[in-house]
């Protein structure tokens, strides 16, 4: 048993990355356009750019936002002991929007001052950097919220989330009015979630934040482990809560923060994810967050192709939050009936 | 813009039912099916019998006309999206899709014109029923502009409420020369094909039934967009393999690199695009008019002028 | 009870027969939740291989002694030492290897196997990712054998009855291999049976060189398997010594404010003490 965990974490990765080769294939091979793979690699047009320089690329994407929003379900749910938890639920996503939209207002109101330094601000990393900003704020600010007589109340902790996030639903809308209309189009992204094209520099720049934030999340796996006792066994088992916990509330914002940069409020990736991959390789964190991490961005690149061919018959494409709350809605709904009983958390 | 949606008339129906005191009016201003080049104004209230000198404007592109008209004088009330600037000064009373009745009213209008389209039937039909009950009701006249040859008309339809029969004649005319100016320019030339671009994040472009297709057309251009709808957001891989001869960059507001973010087109690659400098060409007024000129231009250089 | 030398080194190299040093020292723990003062200056000690039970009615700072023990809690006057380490200062995993805690409720949010939740108690001396070693691997099996758990190891917790589980809490206490074992009340909600094998374990645990403390209610249990009871009483120490001595009819009444009758096992010798009920 113990001696096949590696045999297991071995099985888990190795169909998390196949998984994900199916997805992107899946989603590079399936379009608007129909394309021919032997016209798109003997370097063909229109074939070649349209796989090359949009597929490929959306996909990557989405599977970056896939495996960022999973990785940090699957803690921030190890942190409230509760399979509810989820970035978008507890209004982490909705923190990071809003740090991102601030930015993007004292970007519009810099500009009209000093031009160019309004042009800096608003350029890509420094509303990611307000992104993870606001994540690891309102983290802090939903966990702190969520305890009543100094002990974390998980139900509490969701509620305030879902205050939290319809307040950071009114804010933006109020800053839309604030910034420039061509500005106001990226904060509307930001409450639905979409996954677009981003230039091959910020794809990159993702890339690294989001590897690095997962890679921190699976380095303090075995502290998630610990952390689902409780914080008095999990001290009394020789971790140092508080300091465990601010790396993980940093690690999970940073995922978060990246995400929503990229691709906005896509709700419930963490929460539909891990839950199902716990049902494969159970608990054990050391298992499930790289796990999580792999399957979540094959399900997100999976769902964009969803919304890139569902509504093809129309003749438009609609935003991928939409096909993550279609399906993840009903399916927080399920899971707060199954998990009634607060002892369960299958 | 030119089609009357499932969705508009499902609101239609369910405003009938929750109003039923207002259902009079609500069927004044069911549209009618036809342009303003057919006759399919409406008139809601006792047409004027002098000519209206406090008229409220729900439009700009119908503020373009009376000002295009040189009765500017007449106008009390703008949308806040106008910005010519002879009605700089005038009250606001509210948008294109959200006038306010409250606003309208209190400027005591004695004529109010609006373009049918928009969502802001409901509100329109309030102020039509506050019309009514107030002790001094004044007419709306409701034009419906759907595509260029109304454009050239509703300047005559204008004229006749503003009682300046003369006027109205006179800039339908102008602006029925222009077109056909800008259609005899264009006749013979290769057609080109085009994609029309209103927003970049996402992607939204114009489709069969908006202005824009009807404006390429005119410029000896064809519309590479297909499907039924006017505005859709159009996945960029079927930009791609529509492969257009030019890219029309119509969202002046936006930065102009932002167009990059469609490199994969290879128009946009090569350089192929055409970015306007300003909105006319979807303010279906003499700017669209005055815009056309443009558009030819710069589809084809080699037009001349 | 008398002050004594700091259990540091050159303890041992007084005159006549030195006592063995306490594992557990406790000197002056006080406490207050807010306004409200939980424990007023206490001090009790736990030695090698003693099994010690902390006694006293409902509000009487038990609970709250334990988790100062375990450091937990900071007190806001006094000292705690564990082998002669501070668990206030010292970094929390070497803490976590010399005392383990068996919480008085086990919560199960998370859905591990028997010996996955064991294994959590090797934490201690694991690297950053938990890699279990053919040590750790020894110490678990010997803590499910311990606790006669070997053919629930691969079930999951919340299958469990509460008996088991409390078992598999046990055992991952035992598998953290520490010198001290605090038992917050091994024995609620627990029927009979299941409370005599708590304190077995517990007995044997302290027999096997451990020092073990716990939180108990039920003084004939307490009477019966502890080396040395401490009585508190809203929040200040009462009595320490040999349960027999300590739980004399009069300090019972006085205590728990009940009267009862206190008798003796003929065949242990061990303290009965049996609330007197009025028959109406």
């Amino acid at each position: 048993m113990i001696a096949s965990r590696r045999a297991r974490l071995a099985i888990a990765l190795a169909a998390g990355a196949v998984a994900v080769a199916l997805a992107v294939a899946a989603s590079a091979a399936l379009g608007a356009q129909p394309i021919s793979l032997s016209a798109a690699l003997a370097g063909r047009e229109p074939d070649a750019a349209i796989l090359f320089s949009l597929r490929l690329p959306r996909a990557l994407l989405a599977a970056l936002v896939g495996c960022a929003l999973a990785a940090a379900g699957t803690a921030l749910q190890a942190l409230l002991r509760n399979p509810l938890a989820e970035p978008f639920v507890l209004g982490v996503s909705g923190g990071a929007a809003l740090g991102g939209s601030l930015v993007l207002v004292a970007a519009a109101g810099a500009s009209r001052l000093a031009g160019a330094a309004g042009e800096l601000l608003g350029s890509a990393p420094p509303v990611a950097a307000g992104a993870v900003a606001g994540a690891a704020l309102s983290t802090v600010l939903v966990f702190g919220l969520g305890r009543i007589g100094g002990r974390l109340v998980p139900e509490a902790a969701l509620l305030v989330g879902i205050v939290f996030n319809a307040f950071v639903a009114g804010v933006i809308t109020l800053v839309k009015m604030l910034v420039p209309p061509e500005q106001a189009s990226r904060l509307l992204y930001w409450l639905v979630g979409a996954v677009g094209y981003e230039s091959p520099g910020t794809l990159a720049a993702s890339a690294v934040l989001v590897t690095l934030a997962v890679a921190a999340l699976v380095a303090l796996s075995a502290r998630l482990n610990l952390l689902t006792l409780g914080d008095e066994e999990a001290a009394s088992l020789g971790l140092d809560v508080r300091r465990a916990r601010a790396w993980i509330f940093f690690a999970a914002s940073a995922a978060t923060g990246a995400a929503v940069a990229l691709a906005g409020m896509v709700g419930f990736v963490g929460l539909i994810v891990p839950h199902l991959v716990r049902r494969v390789v159970g608990p054990d964190h050391r298992l499930l967050v790289p796990a999580s991490a792999l399957f979540g961005a094959a399900f997100l690149v999976l769902a964009d192709a969803l919304a890139r061919l569902a509504f093809l018959p129309l003749g438009t494409e609609p935003p991928v939050g939409a096909v993550t709350a279609f399906l993840g809605g009903p399916f927080f709904l399920w899971l707060l009936r199954r998990t009634a009983r607060p002892e369960e958390a299958r | 813009m030119r089609a009357v949606t499932g969705g508009r008339a499902a609101a239609l129906a369910l405003a009938a039912l929750l109003a039923a005191p207002a259902r009079a009016a609500a069927d004044d201003l069911r549209p009618s099916g036809k342009g303003a080049a057919e006759g399919g104004a409406i008139w809601v209230g006792p047409r004027p019998a002098a000519p209206p000198r406090r008229v409220v404007v729900l439009a700009p592109s119908l503020t373009d006309v009376v000002v295009a008209m040189g009765l500017a004088d007449r106008l009390a009330g703008v949308t806040r999206l106008d910005d010519a600037p002879e009605v700089a000064r005038l009250p606001r009373v509210g948008g294109f899709l959200d006038p306010s009745p409250e606003a309208v009213l209190a400027l005591s209008p004695d004529l109010v014109l609006w373009v049918t389209d928009g969502g802001a039937l409901a509100a329109v039909r309030r102020i039509a029923s506050l019309s009514r009950a107030s002790s001094r009701p004044f007419p709306i006249l409701a034009i419906p502009i759907v595509n260029v040859a109304d454009v050239v008309a509703t300047p005559r339809v204008v004229g006749d409420a503003l009682l300046d029969r003369a006027a109205g004649e006179r800039l339908s005319r102008a602006l029925a020369a222009d077109v056909e100016d800008v259609r005899r320019r264009a006749a013979g030339l290769a057609r080109r094909r085009a994609l029309f671009v209103v927003g970049h994040e996402p992607l939204v472009v114009a489709g069969p039934g908006s202005f824009p297709d009807e404006l390429l057309r005119i410029c000896a251009a064809e519309n590479v967009v297909r499907g039924d709808r006017p505005w859709p957001v159009y996945p960029v891989e079927k930009a791609v393999a529509d492969d257009p001869d030019v890219v029309v960059d119509a969202a002046p507001r936006e930065p102009a690199e932002r167009i990059r973010r469609l490199s994969a087109v290879r128009a946009v690659r090569e350089g192929r695009v055409l970015r306007l400098r300003n909105d006319d060409l979807i303010r279906p007024g003499p700017r669209m008019i005055r815009g056309l000129a443009e558009l030819l231009r710069g589809l084809h250089p080699e037009a001349g002028r | 009870m008398t002050p004594r030398e700091p259990s540091a080194a050159g303890g041992g190299a007084r005159e006549g027969a030195p006592p063995p040093e306490p594992i557990v020292d406790v000197r002056g723990a006080t406490f207050a939740y807010g306004a409200s003062l939980a424990l007023s200056n206490v001090s009790f000690s736990a030695r090698r291989g003693e099994f010690v039970g902390l006694l006293g009615p409902n509000g009487a700072g038990k609970s709250t002694l334990i988790r100062i023990v375990a450091g937990l809690a900071a007190p806001l006057d006094g000292e705690v030492r564990l082998a002669g380490l501070d668990p206030f200062r010292a970094p929390r995993r070497q803490v976590a290897r010399v005392c383990a805690l068996v919480p008085q409720e086990p919560r199960v949010a998370w859905p591990f196997t028997v010996r996955e939740a064991v294994m959590m108690g090797r934490a201690p001396r694991q690297g950053l990712l938990a890699v279990a070693d053919r040590y750790d691997r020894g110490a678990v099996q010997g803590a499910l054998e311990a606790c006669d758990l070997v053919h629930l190891a691969d079930r999951r917790l919340d299958a469990l009855s509460g008996g088991e589980r409390r078992r598999v809490f046990f055992a991952r206490a035992l598998a953290q291999e520490p010198r001290v074992l605090l038992l917050d009340e091994p024995t609620a909600f627990l029927d009979l049976g299941h409370q005599v094998a708590a304190m077995r374990m517990a007995q044997v645990a302290a027999r096997g060189g451990l020092s073990v403390v716990a939180v108990l209610h039920d003084l004939n249990l307490a009477a019966a398997a502890c080396d040395r009871v401490v009585v508190l009483s809203r929040g200040r120490f009462v009595a320490e010594g040999p349960p027999a001595a300590v739980l004399t009819e009069a300090r019972v009444r006085e205590v728990w404010d009940v009267p009862v009758w206190r008798g003796e096992n003929a065949a242990t010798g061990a303290a009965v003490v049996l609330p007197a009920l009025p028959r109406s």
